[in-house]
């Protein structure tokens, strides 16, 4: 089964560079960073402000948006394509196509979300916001530009490796995280749970995924999730923004954000550790459930009895 | 091979496949029928993409339904056309073919044989296969259904819109892997595609099996159902009277102009053998006779007649 769903993956992958694919998906990756330029244009922001912006629009767009692309529709392209018969004779051949569009998922969504991060940090004000702390994408010299006089610049270049060191250690030691392996570490999370939510929507409602899985996302991450009630606990967005929030340890400036994140409901109370493991039984559920429903449900492709 | 036990297949209030018992030892059985006859169900059925509603299915000893063990040892091709597809058939084929457990390297020249052997040359096989003609998309299907090398393979129409050309090199491809000695079952619609590839055939309509047996058996029944035959001649009236005499004349239907008859005969192989006579005996003559194609859908009306206690 590992070997089908890794052919799968390999071919799928292949596949999925398509010329208009790519051009879109060029866009989806390019789009955080063309808002910031338009944010830093207009206004000031604040380390919090950007953070919760950066948050939406990388894993929360980006991340979501591949997702939904490449992984919402992974059942319906196999029947509307007349190819189901061919995997439904395969050994495992249904668990594979699954796992195999699904690592596919999650690995466009990866390469996305940091692709989004590794353009968005050096080339709008986050570089500056960020001076503080250590930044993997960013070389000597931008540092040495965006922020200090040029007699300053050759002592930060020198200096550099010696102060991501100790910027590492200090981080380290007060458990708090910096704003780009903070989201970093939600690109990952979101990639894996997203496409696994995204893989179970599309095996209940294979007729019309897209439409279904938009709809779900707007409903229950969206609307749901930011309401003061139990049902946000239900949501994957609530224990995702809580890891995200807490790993990074923010002083919240902004009024709105601190009615938001300062308020007990919207933010889970367990502690990271376990956020993290209920997310990934969220995510290994769900994957079970559409590979159980897969498996059981029989799937009539074309017309003919 | 196969054992089909009260098999009953139903989406919803539609009944798929009714009620069908058989049992096939090892060799090539064509699963005739019109469209809509159930074969695709049965077919689904035994390669395990359906579940039975009623019944069971065994194919080469084992149940299909969630069957990985089965799913080596069996292939298939669907009578759907590829879509939305702008891989080439080697990538396509040998997907497939690692899907069946090979490593990609194996699977690559399993591919590669496996396509050879249906003629798909090594040109056309690294072009995509949204470019291909239906023939050629036909050869890929059954490409990948024989890379793995299945101990029995079930083919829905395959010759489904392919030109006498192709079906002619199809007819090759299929003959052969019989006299390998492998099972072959193949769905049509169309008699004598198959005649020269199996030895046996199931009739089915409506999702009832109403008939088995040879060719042979096939054509006894074909020849002796009801038949129309379209006559031109000068003579129609003086043709009809002595036709109407005979036993076997269900009806005669003149022709609008006058200038022929329709006759319809319940022993064609009589009708055929009496007209000359008739006509030398009274010096009578015809300009033209014609008569419905050889097609089953008589034999099947009949069959089903039959099975419902019609006639």
């Amino acid at each position: 089964m590992i070997s089908s769903s890794l052919a799968v993956f390999r071919y799928e992958l292949k596949n999925s560079f398509g010329i208009g694919t790519t051009i879109f998906w060029i866009f989806v990756i390019l789009f955080p960073t063309i808002l910031q330029l338009l944010i830093d244009k207009y206004f000031v922001t604040t380390l919090d402000l950007s953070a919760t912006i950066l948050a939406a629009m990388i894993p929360g767009a980006v991340c979501l948006i591949t997702i939904l692309v490449a992984m919402t529709p992974y059942l319906s392209t196999e029947l509307e394509g007349n190819l189901w018969p061919y995997v439904a004779t395969r050994p495992y051949g249904r668990t594979a196509i699954m796992f195999g569009k699904y690592l596919v998922a999650v690995t466009r969504s990866l390469i996305a979300g940091l692709l989004a991060i590794a353009i968005i940090f050096p080339s709008t004000s986050l570089n500056q916001l960020n001076i503080d702390i250590p930044q993997p994408f960013q070389t000597s010299s931008t540092i040495g530009s965006s922020v200090t006089q040029p007699d300053q610049k050759e002592s930060i270049t020198e200096n550099t490796e010696l102060s991501l060191n100790i910027k590492t250690k200090e981080l380290n030691a007060s458990q708090d995280y910096p704003l780009w392996l903070a989201l970093v570490c939600l690109v990952i999370l979101s990639s894996i749970c997203y496409s696994a939510l995204f893989c179970l929507l599309g095996t209940i409602m294979y007729k019309r995924p897209m439409i279904i899985a938009i709809i779900y996302t707007l409903i229950v991450e969206v609307i749901i999730s930011f309401l003061p009630v139990v049902a946000n606990g239900l949501t994957l967005n609530f224990y995702l923004r809580s890891i995200y929030v807490r790993s990074m340890d923010l002083e919240l400036e902004q009024p709105v954000l601190k009615a938001i994140f300062e308020n007990p409901n919207f933010l889970s109370q367990s502690s990271t550790s376990w956020d993290l493991i209920f997310v990934g039984l969220l995510a290994f559920s769900f994957l079970f459930a559409a590979n159980t429903l897969l498996r059981n449900r029989e799937y009539h492709v074309g017309e003919t009895l | 091979m196969l054992k089909i036990s009260n098999l009953t297949k139903l989406y919803n209030i539609v009944i798929g496949v009714n009620d069908m018992s058989v049992e096939l030892p090892k060799g090539a059985y064509g699963l005739l029928g019109p469209n809509g006859s159930g074969k695709t169900t049965l077919l689904n059925l035994i390669t395990g993409q359906l579940k039975p509603t009623v019944g069971q299915v065994e194919v080469l000893g084992e149940r299909p339904w969630k069957n990985n063990v089965l799913m080596k040892r069996i292939g298939f091709s669907s009578a759907l056309d590829i879509l939305q597809t702008k891989t080439t058939g080697l990538e396509w084929v040998t997907l497939y073919t690692e899907m069946q457990g090979f490593r990609h390297k194996v699977a690559v020249d399993m591919a590669h044989k496996a396509l050879d052997r249906v003629g798909l040359s090594s040109t056309d096989r690294i072009r995509g296969i949204d470019q291909y003609s239906r023939g050629m998309k036909q050869r890929c299907k059954i490409a990948q259904a024989i890379a793995h090398e299945p101990d029995l393979l079930m083919l829905d129409e395959p010759f489904a819109g392919l030109d006498p050309i192709a079906r002619f090199e199809l007819t090759k491809i299929l003959t052969n892997w019989v006299e390998e000695g492998r099972g072959l079952l193949i769905s049509s619609h169309i008699l004598h595609e198959l005649e020269s590839i199996c030895d046996s055939f199931l009739l089915m309509m409506t999702g009832r099996l109403l008939a088995s047996g040879t060719i042979q058996e096939i054509h006894k029944l074909m020849t002796n159902v009801p038949k129309k035959i379209w006559i031109r001649t000068p003579h129609a009236p003086q043709i009809a009277v002595t036709l109407q005499s005979l036993e076997h004349i269900i009806g005669i239907d003149f022709h609008e102009d006058q200038g022929g008859i329709d006759v319809r005969t319940k022993a064609p192989n009589d009708f055929y053998r009496d007209l000359p006579s008739i006509l030398i005996e009274q010096n009578l003559r015809i300009v033209e006779m014609q008569s419905d194609d050889d097609s089953l859908d008589s034999v099947f009306e009949k069959l089903l007649n039959l099975h419902r206690g019609e006639s």
